[in-house]
């Protein structure tokens, strides 16, 4: 568990501490960004298995390279930088297309009996990710990025998709209009909070 | 103030918790990496890679799925080709060291070790498993240099 003091901390205290050997501050790190190297993983079509390698090599080469940040500040953009490159070079060394199994992404949720707003918001929010799919490739790879949990900054999205950070408010923009749209002809309703 | 571009990301991002999260497997690795923090390894640099820079274009060719990488250090280089295997998602090692005294070592991110003997500078293994994993040998100098992990 990561203590209070820590979590109030960011990416440079984090990465200071971890330096210097202490494990929550690592854990803090690893807390905050393994969800965004989970989503670039997925964003380049990784499944499961080697989207946990590319991870652990990640937080591995982090790990050697603790006290050798240039910018502390910047420790995300290293990360998704590092990530990206490890994930390219999966795609080669298996010598495919960006392919992740439908099946997986599309694993049915836990049913449940009541129907409710709940249920609902569920059964929703399973055909939103069905049609998000559906959209084109440069549209899934930076909405996978962006809907990080937490969100990753427009700096740590350029780096992880190698992609000028001034283009990616606009693409933003017209790939999330594309998904409404494509939603709302899918029969999804959308004004469901 | 609130659009509809952001009322769907977030919806988006919920989807996403609940259809594709992070394994917690995979976040308890990571955090379980920090016991493998090793401050006297001399890291090696990375001075050749054939697949730098390699980016989705060249996933659609049918180029070698051999790897070259060479890393150097002042007290000793590793070179080393990995030869994935598609069949069995195992992959060879092979390669020479200079300067290196005694076994190389293949360090994986479980802890467990794979000494390799060096015989007349060379190395060769094959079946290694995929996943990260590093390689280190000691110097005559006394001092062990090790590569970046690599995901094989």
């Amino acid at each position: 568990m990561v203590s209070d003091d820590v979590v109030d901390d960011g990416p440079r205290e984090w990465l200071a501490g971890a330096a210097a050997g202490d494990r929550a501050a690592w854990d803090a790190l690893v807390d905050r960004y393994t969800g965004m190297l989970w989503s670039i993983a997925r964003a380049h079509r990784l499944g499961d298995h080697d989207a946990g390698d590319v991870i652990q090599t990640t937080w591995l080469r982090l790990l050697d390279n603790v006290s050798r940040i240039d910018d502390p500040d910047r420790v995300g953009g290293w990360l998704a930088t590092t990530a990206r490159r490890e994930c390219l070079h999966v795609l080669r060394r298996t010598k495919r297309e960006p392919a992740l199994d439908v099946v997986e992404l599309l694993a049915p949720v836990s049913s449940q009996d009541s129907v409710d707003d709940g249920v609902l918001r569920d059964e929703r929010d399973s055909l939103l990710w069905t049609v998000f799919d559906t959209l084109s490739d440069a549209c899934r790879r930076l909405l996978r990025v962006m809907i990080a949990d937490p969100a990753p900054s427009y700096a740590e999205i350029s780096e992880a998709l190698d992609m000028p950070i001034g283009s990616i408010g606009p693409t933003r923009q017209r790939c999330l209009a594309a998904l409404r749209a494509q939603a709302v002809a899918a029969g999804i309703t959308m004004d469901l909070g | 103030m609130t659009t509809p571009e952001d009322t769907i990301e977030q919806r988006l991002r919920t989807a996403a918790a609940l259809h594709d999260p992070v394994p917690s497997i995979v976040t308890a690795a990571a955090k379980a990496a920090f016991e493998l923090r090793d401050l006297d390894v001399q890291l090696a640099a990375l001075v050749a890679d054939s697949w730098a820079d390699s980016g989705l274009v060249a996933t659609r060719d049918h180029s070698s799925t051999v790897r070259m990488m060479t890393f150097a250090s002042e007290g000793g280089s590793i070179e080393v080709d990995i030869d994935h295997d598609l069949d069995t998602g195992t992959c060879r090692l092979h390669g020479f060291v200079t300067d290196a005294v005694g076994n190389l070592l293949v360090e994986r991110s479980d802890g467990s070790v794979v000494e390799l003997p060096v015989v007349e500078g060379q190395f060769d293994v094959e079946g290694l498993e995929r996943g990260p994993a590093r390689l280190s040998v000691s110097t005559g100098d006394g001092r062990r240099i090790a590569t970046d992990w690599i995901s094989l």
